[in-house]
């Protein structure tokens, strides 16, 4: 039917819009109830009337239903507020940061991809043998470590002891190799163990049977008719795994002083800094939105099923 | 070194797998003979292990299998070539076509790609010249607009459609030995009759050597030079396919014959082989006399003691029974009854 593409599209967007509307709309109604950001503000030692004031000035003395819907119509103006903190508009305060986060971010998903998506067709190709079992042991323990247990690991080894690596900052290059290893070992197992599952699945298919038959050297089975196969899974772990490496990101950039959003949205939650927190939250979720609607146009590259059936 | 004339010399194979639950032997003792243009016909019950031979000639079997006895591929034994040497016999010389063409097509490529593929594995041949054998390739089994289709994925074409492109990837090649494991089972009828006349076709203009694995009886009485009937994982009776029609010898086959009275000639395809009662020896289990005794109306109390082997009861009609000599003769059916 010539309706449903389109129509598939527009469902798309419509639930995309939906879940920015309702992240947003729980930001601001959680950061309200954290507390009051002017006692974060002022010194406790400046008086009521001046507190009243600044109340006033950040618009905080109306009511919680009354500030939301201002909100709401400023963002659909474009104006996104300033930094209680600094009084600089959320954006510039924001994008400063980034740059930060992506250059850990970045690397650390294709160290992920790079290392798990081999590691995970190594492990399903030689399965049940030792290099299975020593590579599916390793993705375990990298799974089920959480990232700031393994960030204090590393900092305790190679900056404290060895003293090799720095713990924190972002000077030169060594102060990436640590946050990029914490960040990427959770990922590189889930996709190994990801990647081993779907590839063990595939290679049970009769057409790899029949792949062989025909005389196709290991490569060619294992890789062209095999992950080729297995990677619809795999994508749609990575692009998943994208949120939760934002997640991540926070915690990272807190354990090694990083100074990218992640460690500006956990102090913009400790100082009470509504706007920047919602203005960040804001962006990294509309992040993770496109991420999955990349992911969805991906499949079509993947299948031509789904992609005749678009077509039709 | 074992040499002998025929093109394929399968001798005592035995499979066996190791699972959880214990030793399996799918394959006890096949032994049979094939020459080059010749088709030979493996009929025998579910579970009877003619998959697995078919998947043992290739060396496609899962890793967790051991083959003992011989498979002679031009007085090459199969069984002690390495993987390397064998992907070069694989698609090249010996090719296979399984039952369900559905999903032997890999589905994220193009027919083109999977048939391309296979002969620049074999040959030393530029993109270019292999795409164009492809098409030709195509053609030569029947699919129209085989330039179109080149560039067709699998799930755009039809289960017939299907079949002949998985045929035209066996045949790319022009292999000595097509090994056809019930290649018609999951298609309609009609399309079964297409399929069969198309590898007839093929098999004389390519003068290639045929193992055909089939269920349907009226097949075998259109295509079998020799019949090869197996039980539990045994070759019970194998002979030329008029000796089998005219006197079978083990009872099985002819418990077989008896259920499908019209065995000797063409009929409405389509028809599987007859249930006869009883059930199939279980693989896992060591029998020690004939495993066809709990089923066979001729049994002896010897039978239960002793294993029959394969004996030539006239000239190439080998039998596994104990008593072949004291059946009577199989009352010859009048024709056209
Ligand atoms: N990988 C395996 N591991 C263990 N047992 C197996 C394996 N493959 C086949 N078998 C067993 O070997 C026996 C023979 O199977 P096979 O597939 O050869 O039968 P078949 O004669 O082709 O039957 P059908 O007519 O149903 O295709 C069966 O009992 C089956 O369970
Ligand atoms: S050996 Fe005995 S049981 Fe086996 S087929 Fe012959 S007569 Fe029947
Ligand atoms: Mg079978």
């Amino acid at each position: 039917m010539r309706w449903e593409g389109p129509l598939l599209i527009l469902m798309r967007l419509l639930r995309a819009g939906l879940t920015l509307w309702i992240v947003i709309s729980a930001v601001f109604i959680l950061a309200r109830v954290g507390g009051d950001p002017v006692q974060y503000l002022l010194p406790p030692d400046i008086a009521g009337p001046e507190r009243e004031d600044l109340r006033r000035i950040l618009g905080l003395d109306r009511s919680i239903f009354v500030q939301y819907l201002i909100y709401l119509e400023n963002i659909a103006g474009g104006d996104f507020g300033r930094s209680f903190f600094s009084s600089r508009p959320v954006s510039d305060v924001f994008f400063e940061r980034l740059p930060a986060t992506i250059s850990l971010m970045a690397p650390s998903l294709l160290m992920a991809v790079v290392i798990g998506v081999p590691a995970g067709v190594l492990a399903a190709v030689y399965h049940n043998t030792v290099i299975d079992r020593v590579l599916m042991a390793l993705s375990f323990i990298g799974q089920s470590m959480p990232s700031f247990v393994l960030g204090i690991a590393l900092i305790l080894l190679f900056s404290l002891m060895l003293k090799i690596l720095p713990s924190s900052g972002d000077g030169s290059w060594q102060h990436y190799i640590m946050p990029i290893a914490t960040l990427s070992t959770i990922l590189a197992a889930s996709i190994a163990r990801l990647t081993r599952g779907s590839l063990l699945d595939v290679l049970n298919r009769p057409f790899i049977t029949f792949a062989r038959g025909k005389g196709l050297p290991r490569f060619s089975v294992n890789i062209t008719h095999g992950l080729r196969n297995a990677l619809l899974p795999v994508v749609t772990l990575i692009g998943m795994q994208i949120g939760a490496l934002i997640g991540g990101t926070a915690v990272i950039e807190t354990v090694f002083a990083w100074p990218g959003v992640g460690r500006l949205m956990v102090d913009s939650v400790i100082r009470g800094d509504y706007a920047l927190l919602q203005f960040g939250i804001l962006i990294l979720a509309g992040t993770v939105i496109i991420c999955n609607l990349l992911v969805d146009a991906s499949y079509l590259l993947l299948d031509p099923r789904l992609r005749s059936r678009g077509a039709a | 070194m074992m040499t002998s004339g025929h093109l394929l010399d399968i001798q005592n194979l035995r499979v066996q797998f190791t699972t959880r639950r214990g030793v399996v032997t799918a394959v006890h003792d096949m032994s049979f003979t094939l020459d080059p243009g010749e088709t030979l016909c493996l009929i025998g019950e579910s579970g009877s292990g003619k998959s697995v031979t078919g998947l043992a000639i290739t060396g496609l079997l899962p890793k967790e299998r051991v083959c003992s006895g011989s498979v002679l591929f031009n007085g090459r034994n199969l069984l002690d070539l390495g993987d390397r040497q064998m992907r070069r016999i694989r698609g090249k010389e010996i090719a296979m076509v399984f039952q369900d063409a559905m999903s032997a097509l890999d589905p994220v490529h193009t027919i083109g790609k999977q048939i391309v593929e296979t002969l620049m594995a074999h040959e030393d041949i530029t993109y270019r010249a292999a795409w164009d054998a492809s098409v030709e390739m195509l053609g030569l089994v029947g699919i129209p607009d085989p330039k179109q289709r080149m560039l067709s994925y699998p799930h755009e074409l039809s289960g017939g459609m299907k079949q002949r492109a998985v045929i035209a990837i066996a045949l790319i090649c022009r292999p000595r030995l097509l090994i056809a494991d019930e290649p018609t089972t999951a298609l309609d009828v009609t399309i079964q009759a297409q399929i069969i006349e198309l590898l007839r076709a093929l098999q004389s203009r390519l003068g290639m050597a045929l193992l055909f694995v089939t269920h349907d009886l009226g097949v075998v009485a259109e295509i079998a030079d020799k019949v090869v009937v197996v039980y539990g994982g045994r070759v019970v009776e194998a002979a030329k396919a008029a000796s089998i029609y005219e006197s079978p010898r083990m009872p099985y086959t002819r418990a077989l014959i008896d259920l499908a009275p019209h065995f000797d000639r063409p009929r409405p395809r389509g028809e599987r082989l007859p249930a006869i009662p009883g059930s199939v020896p279980d693989p896992s289990v060591q029998l020690s006399g004939c495993a066809f005794a709990p089923r066979c109306s001729e049994a002896e109390s010897r039978c239960t003691e002793i294993a029959p082997s394969l004996e030539e009861a006239s000239a190439r009609h080998l039998v596994r029974c104990l008593r072949w000599r004291d059946l009577a003769p199989f009352p010859r059916r009048e024709l056209g009854a």
